[in-house]
């Protein structure tokens, strides 16, 4: 697959990786159970530090779009799919809006929690 | 195509089809001419340099060559005969029948040769005729010139992705071969049934070097079934996924001119890392592919899915790098 990364972009190095592996996911260009390339092969051809690369799919394994295997790299989660990908992103504005009304993470959660119980 | 052209292209397509014919001739005519000279018998096999250690029938011997001789040369001249079949399979074709052919003639050459020159089968001496047993497979790169240069570079690619300043782009795809993927476990099984039969015998200790060669082409072909193709601004590699060799790099400055094209194994000499005079492949099965010729306008072809973002990336990098600032982060900010 492709990836691109533009330093001028307000968002950071990390996210422009991870939103492009989401793409790829709900797209079909990246398959459940295909391989992504290493973090340092990525972070090389990048021309981005490792650590970079890693927080995005650290990230990514948060969000249970990829795994990481012990040793053998970064793989697509059998399970990840576009309805995975809507949800998280559905997460990620929610928890946005609630950082604009100076909500905390745990006020979140708790909305969450009522929301669910209701 | 001009007319001159296309005469030529069949003169040759000829040429190359009669020089298959030729190792052909040259086995049936030393046999009318030795006919009544020879025994029986021929030696067949040496393990060394020295006396022959196995014989043939003289007619076994005969209808091998004639075999090994008689079908690639019908083969060569079939092909020449069918006029749709494109310059680089004809050119292929030739080839392995040249080398099949060339290595039958020599053998059957050797054997009755030796045979009637040491009186008797058992008394024959290879010596340094194995030198030209070894390089008669050479043969085959008489009709493959012979044969019309294969075209390729019709369609330059042209598209270049829009790649902003500070932006880096890195392409990375993993290509595998259903083909090679059956070779190593096929070469496994054929070294268990060659092997364990002598290893029980209690032969072991001739049977290591057999043994060490069948696995490392083992070795050999499950690296090439499973790579990884990646364009960014080194340029264009071709990486094992497993052992994480390199097997191909061209760097961006030294990338001529790529076209996206449909890839078919029988134009490139067939699966896996092919190397052929002024150019080379790495070919995991018939599809979409690249094809890049060099500033030093050698051609490289490797089979990829999505062929078109992985010239345009290339490009566009190779573009930005004839420009100054190779690296997006170099780049001065101009704002």
């Amino acid at each position: 697959m492709l990836f691109r990364v533009d330093a001028a972009s307000a968002l950071s190095l990390a996210e422009q990786i991870a939103i492009q592996v989401r793409a790829g996911v709900v797209e079909g260009s990246l398959a459940p159970g295909e391989r992504l390339p290493p973090a340092r092969d990525l972070a090389t051809a990048l021309q981005v530090n490792m650590h970079t690369v890693l927080r995005a799919y650290k990230q990514l394994r948060d969000e249970g779009v990829i795994e990481m295997r012990q040793g053998r790299g970064a793989f697509v989660r059998h399970d990840a799919g576009p309805g995975l990908i809507r949800l998280t992103e559905l997460a990620e504005q929610l928890l946005e809006e609630a950082r604009k009304l100076g909500m905390s993470r745990q006020d979140v959660a708790r909305l969450i929690g009522g929301v669910a119980k209701s | 195509m001009t007319e001159l052209q296309r005469g030529t292209g069949a003169a040759r397509r000829m040429l190359a089809a009669v020089a298959g014919v030729v190792p052909l001739a040259v086995v049936g005519v030393s046999w009318y001419l030795w006919r009544d000279k020879l025994p029986t018998e021929l030696a067949s096999h040496w393990s060394g340099s020295g006396e022959a250690d196995g014989t043939m029938e003289t007619g076994a011997a005969l209808t091998l060559a004639l075999l090994l001789t008689g079908i690639p040369a019908a083969a060569g001249l079939a092909a020449a005969c069918i006029g749709s079949l494109r310059p680089a399979a004809f050119r292929g074709i030739v080839g392995f029948a040249g080398v099949t052919s060339g290595m039958g003639a020599v053998t059957w050459l050797l054997s009755a040769g030796l045979t009637l020159q040491a009186g008797s089968a058992g008394k024959a001496v290879l010596g340094w005729w194995l030198a030209a047993l070894l390089a008669s497979f050479l043969y085959g790169a008489v009709p493959y010139f012979l044969a019309p240069k294969p075209r390729f570079a019709t369609t330059h690619h042209e598209a270049r992705m829009l790649l902003g300043a500070q932006e880096s782009g890195a392409f990375s795809r993993t290509i595998t071969s259903k083909v090679l993927l059956w070779v190593p476990p096929a070469l496994l099984l054929v070294t268990g049934l060659l092997f364990i039969p002598v290893f029980q015998e209690g032969h072991a200790a001739s049977t290591w070097l057999g043994i060490g060669t069948m696995l490392a082409s083992t070795i050999a072909v499950a690296l090439l079934a499973h790579l990884q193709v990646t364009v960014d601004w080194r340029g264009l590699r071709i990486v094992s996924t497993f052992g994480r060799i390199t097997l191909k790099h061209i760097r961006l400055e030294d990338v001529a001119a790529v076209e996206v094209t449909e890839l078919r194994p029988m134009e490139w000499g067939g699966w896996g890392y092919r190397v052929m005079p002024g150019r080379s492949a790495v070919i995991m099965g018939a599809g979409p592919g690249l094809i890049l010729t060099t500033t030093g306008g050698k051609q490289f072809a490797v089979t990829v899915s999505d062929p078109d973002t992985a010239a345009s990336l290339l490009l566009a990098l190779r573009d930005r790098n004839h420009d100054g600032g190779s690296h997006p982060s170099a780049t001065e900010q101009t704002v």
